[in-house]
């Protein structure tokens, strides 16, 4: 700390100024005079601070100056001297060049509660981020850890992977099909990330579809077809990992498959192929999602994506991009409705056979929970049509949000009653999706790939080829899609970081000597992916040394 | 109009609007009142400098006042970027004396923009330069011992490259 007695007498000389406030001067004499030779002797007894202190400006000024270093000007005025490295400490500092090094520019940080951690912490969280960021735009993205997981099951194959954060835990949710004949069996098991342990486990008789909450403050954890539609949470408490997988809800509903699932929102198949939405707490209320889809040739995926707000719903399938209001459904209007068709449907040249979607993260604030304001979907999707593509080729949509939208939601729950509708003035989204890019895959991509993308926009896939039945691969390729340009969500200054992170060439990730991967998930903020193979062999890489900043973050 | 007095006895009468760029002139205006005649002594300001900050605060009259209790993430906002406008660019291109003295008048009478700019300013030319390039401007004498030097050059190793 710097006082003003250590450099007036040096800056009072032909200055002209001095600083100090002459509002309080008077309390500040008569507080001084009784501490004066006690500082006095301070002084002279330690030397070398006192020199230390001699700066041509107060400290406040520097801390202000600070605030306009980028992160490498601040590392360099640590080594400057003593007074300097002691403001370069500062947790506010350290909380703005997070913003605007790390935040600012969409590089991944962990899901964390930032008034937890301590300057030193936010600084390594920095760090991390930096490093990490570096590792994954890379050509060739280097990972410093891989660990194997093998599921209980020898030979059960992968049919899914996610990342998942479990009473305060990272995780990773695998699921496997134990048995392929009838009666089907299907085991989900959820790994504890920093030991491997299982924590988790879960076998049943599978009918078909299943679903991970996209809403990771949930209790329903999973939702799945079992003959019946159950939803499982976990059981912190439970004695063993066999027991910690607890039905919430079970479900007479005639469900052909499970399609997803967000907060307390359910969108299932029906037997007669129809789409329907319901609530997994009043479950008798369901309504019939309205859109044609043409039939599909048969032993073709019927790919299906969703995002899924309070106010509305927006659905990718093979041929078409839907938007739902769901106002109505969430108030149960009388007399009650039976089916909703959609506010905006936007049709696709070709019919796609491989996609991801998911909402991209707010740039100012990725952790915070604003749900009133839409932010951009990132769409990234494979043409099954061979004409007149490349068939190594993916194309990554983004579909715009509606700055104007008046959300029924965001006046708080009062309005919600007589809320704003949406209409087709009043909109969250800007259809159609726009096309972002084409992006040219470094690895092979003949047939249907498992993708994976963050809500930073990071893309992994895999490649596949065209094997009757194949559906396997052993190269994972990924991309940093970069963010929506637009730049009332990123702010002016910040679209130039923007592009340049939007522009890079894909990368190789990892390759595998057999040919059997065929799951994949990402993990952005944690810098890890996880690929599952059909043997039941899990291989999950870190990217970034997890020591430097460890579980305090998770 | 308004009359200031500078430590070196100086007086400067301005218009109320110029003056009250400073806001602690104008919490002083507020609590004196309206009618007053009397000299505003600032006791921390010589003449030149004060020239040199009414000349901002005449250039700048008018356009609205930073709120007093500004939002913090706008406040973050605006600390990312270190754009200073020409007419400002061209006013603050003085030698290193005056712009620390400046830069104390603005933090002393409060004028937050002056204050930015002149900041905005060091930042810049702390932009780019070695640790012993940045001792040399602020005239500052290394105290750390070889030893801590070292260590801190290998905690900041994890930013070379970036």
């Amino acid at each position: 700390m710097i006082t003003f007695l250590s450099f007036q007498p040096l800056m009072g000389s032909g200055s002209g100024i001095e600083t100090g406030s002459p509002r309080t001067l008077e309390g500040d004499i008569s507080l001084n005079s009784s501490n004066n030779e006690s500082t006095r002797k301070l002084f002279i007894s330690t030397s070398v601070p006192a020199i230390q202190m001699i700066l041509p400006l107060p400290e406040d000024i520097f801390l202000t100056i600070f605030q306009y270093l980028g992160l490498e000007e601040v590392l360099s005025m640590r080594t400057v001297c003593k007074s300097f490295k002691g403001m370069t400490h500062l947790r506010g500092l350290w909380i703005s060049i997070l913003r605007k090094e790390v935040w600012a520019r969409n590089i991944p940080t962990p899901r964390i509660d930032l008034d937890r951690l301590s300057a030193t912490q936010i600084e390594k969280l920095v760090a991390n981020a930096l490093c990490l960021h570096r590792n994954w735009t890379s050509e060739y993205p280097r990972a410093v850890r891989r660990r194997h997981v093998m599921v209980a099951t020898p030979g059960a194959r992968i049919t899914s992977l996610h990342f998942i954060t479990l009473d305060g835990c990272s995780c990773l949710l695998s699921f496997s099909l134990t048995s392929r004949v009838e009666p089907r069996m299907m085991t989900v098991e959820c790994w504890d990330l920093n030991s491997l342990r299982c924590k988790a486990r879960r076998t049943m008789q599978w009918f078909g579809g299943y679903a991970v909450n996209s809403d990771p403050e949930s209790t329903g954890v999973i939702a799945i077809k079992t003959p019946f539609v159950e939803v499982l949470a976990f059981d912190p408490s439970a004695s063993s990992p066999e027991s910690a997988f607890i039905p919430l809800i079970t479900l007479n509903t005639a469900a052909k498959n499970i399609l997803s699932l967000t907060g307390n929102t359910l969108i299932f198949r029906t037997m007669n192929n129809e789409l329907k939405i319901l609530d997994i707490v009043r479950p008798l209320y369901e309504l019939k999602l309205e859109d044609r889809q043409p039939l599909l040739p048969p032993n073709q995926p019927d790919s299906f994506e969703a995002v899924v707000h309070n106010d509305y719903a927006i659905i990718l399938r093979p041929k078409t991009l839907a938007l739902y209001d769901l106002n109505a459904f969430r108030r149960g209007s009388h007399p009650p409705l039976v089916s909703l068709s959609p506010v905006q449907v936007h049709e696709f040249q070709w019919r796609i056979d491989s996609c991801v979607m998911q909402r991209q993260i707010s740039p100012s604030a990725p952790h915070s929970s604003n749900e009133f304001k839409p932010c951009s979907v990132n769409i990234l999707i494979r043409y099954s049509s061979l004409f007149p593509w490349p068939v190594n080729l993916l194309h990554h949509f983004i579909l715009h949000p509606n700055h104007l939208y008046n959300s029924s939601t965001s006046g708080g729950r009062s309005s919600t009653a007589t809320g704003f509708a949406l209409t087709s003035n009043n909109l969250p989204y800007n259809f159609p999706p726009v096309l972002s890019r084409t992006i040219v895959s470094p690895v092979r991509l003949f047939a249907i790939t498992d993708m994976a993308l963050g809500s930073y926009g990071t893309a992994v896939w895999l490649d596949s080829h065209t094997d009757y039945h194949a559906e396997v691969g052993q190269r994972l390729a990924g991309l940093m899609l970069g963010f929506s340009k637009d730049k009332a969500e990123t702010g002016g200054d910040n679209a130039s970081a923007v592009e340049q992170s939007s522009t890079r060439a894909s990368m190789v990730f990892g390759a595998h000597e057999t040919d059997d991967w065929n799951r994949v998930a990402i993990d952005e903020g944690g810098g890890r992916t996880a690929v599952g193979s059909i043997t039941g062999e899990i291989i999950i890489d870190d990217y970034i040394d997890r020591c430097i900043i460890h579980s305090q973050l998770v | 109009m308004i009359v200031l007095k500078t430590s070196d006895n100086e007086t400067f009468t301005v218009e109320r609007d110029v003056a009250e760029r400073s806001v602690l002139i104008k919490n002083m205006l507020d609590d004196i009142g309206e009618n007053s005649e009397q000299a505003i002594p600032l006791p921390n300001v010589n003449s030149s400098v004060l020239k040199k900050v009414l000349e901002y605060c005449e250039h700048h009259r008018g356009e609205p006042l930073p709120a007093a209790d500004a939002d913090t993430s706008q406040d973050d906002t605006r600390k990312r970027t270190t754009d200073i406008s020409e007419w400002d660019q061209k006013f603050i291109t003085v030698d290193q004396e005056m712009l620390f003295e400046i830069i104390l008048a603005a933090n002393y009478l409060d004028i937050k923009s002056l204050l930015d700019v002149g900041c905005k300013t060091v930042a810049n030319m702390i932009k780019g330069k070695t640790p012993e390039e940045i001792r040399k401007l602020f005239n500052i004498v290394n105290d750390f011992t070889p030893e801590e030097e070292a260590q801190i050059k290998k905690e900041n190793e994890w930013a070379e490259d970036r």
